[in-house]
């Protein structure tokens, strides 16, 4: 693949890519956005001995969940920003602006970093089990597990705020 | 909450992101540096053996190159008749007139003529 190739095929995934790892990332868009470059290097890097085969968008989130845990494990220190931090954000690029989904966030953080990826890629991209196994590299039923800790965890979080 | 209400709320996340256009001009110059490192990095595993490949070949050169000597290269064509060779390094001057060469030729004729009367 060469970089043209790769620039069209990011370009289609890019909106859904930035929106996934920013949810991923708390809302902290400038984090979401470190986590993207860096994950869009490595696949051009890889991009050469791509296989057509292989589904870009499949190959290319299993990168972005890669860098984005290797991220989190470096920045352990890592927490969601809190409404009352807005106080002190001067710019909205440090945020997604109006803390409209700071409830969200706050579910989202209490969950481990391998259930908070296949929420989202179950439930914000629409991705099949099948398809997420393959992305996180791991079998379906640990998927479908991992789904249901998610699933009961993020009901009670939810239900509380409603 | 059933899990339709579950992905009603995750599809409406719609955060605010910036620029897509940014993002891909940041992309774009990150993938410049790449394409320049791993050209500069082509380039120095290429460079050792060019360089092994050049000092090959000047080896070979140097080697195999057929050494210069005074001898006269028709020398051994006639080892056991000093005169007649000495004749065929005459006709090997490159100014001779053409004249001169033909008389040299009969010459040689004539002498190789005797050489061979004397042979039998």
């Amino acid at each position: 693949m060469n970089r043209e190739e790769f620039t069209a095929q990011v370009r289609t995934e890019l909106y859904g890519l930035r929106r996934f790892l920013l949810a991923a990332c708390g809302g902290n868009s400038q984090e979401a956005d470190d986590v993207a470059q860096e994950a869009l290097m490595k696949a051009y890097v890889a991009s050469r001995s791509f296989e057509h085969k292989t589904e870009f968008s499949a190959w290319l989130y299993r990168i972005a969940c890669n860098t984005l845990v290797d991220h989190q494990r470096k920045n352990s220190s890592r927490t969601t920003l809190d409404i009352n931090a807005a106080f002190g954000v001067a710019s909205g690029s440090q945020t997604d602006g109006a803390f409209a989904y700071q409830d969200l966030y706050r579910a989202i953080d209490g969950l481990n970093v391998s259930e908070r990826t296949t929420v989202l890629l179950f439930y914000m991209e629409d991705r099949p089990v099948r398809e997420i196994a393959t992305i996180m590299n791991v079998a379906e039923g640990t998927v479908k597990a991992s789904l249901s800790r998610a699933r009961e965890h993020l009901k009670e979080k939810l239900k509380e705020k409603r | 909450m059933n899990d339709q209400e579950l992905r009603d709320i995750f599809h409406s996340y719609r955060p605010e992101m910036s620029s897509e256009e940014d993002f891909m001009a940041r992309l774009n110059e990150q993938m410049d540096t790449i394409d320049a490192s791993q050209r500069g990095r082509r380039l120095r595993l290429f460079l050792p053996w060019v360089s092994g490949i050049a000092a090959a070949v000047a080896v070979g050169l140097f080697i195999f190159k057929p050494a210069k000597t005074t001898e006269p290269q028709m020398a051994t064509v006639y080892p056991y008749y000093p005169e007649r060779t000495a004749l065929v390094m005459m006709n090997t001057d490159p100014l001779a007139s053409f004249e001169e060469t033909v008389a040299e030729i009969e010459r040689s004729g004539q002498q190789l003529q005797l050489a061979i009367a004397e042979m039998k």
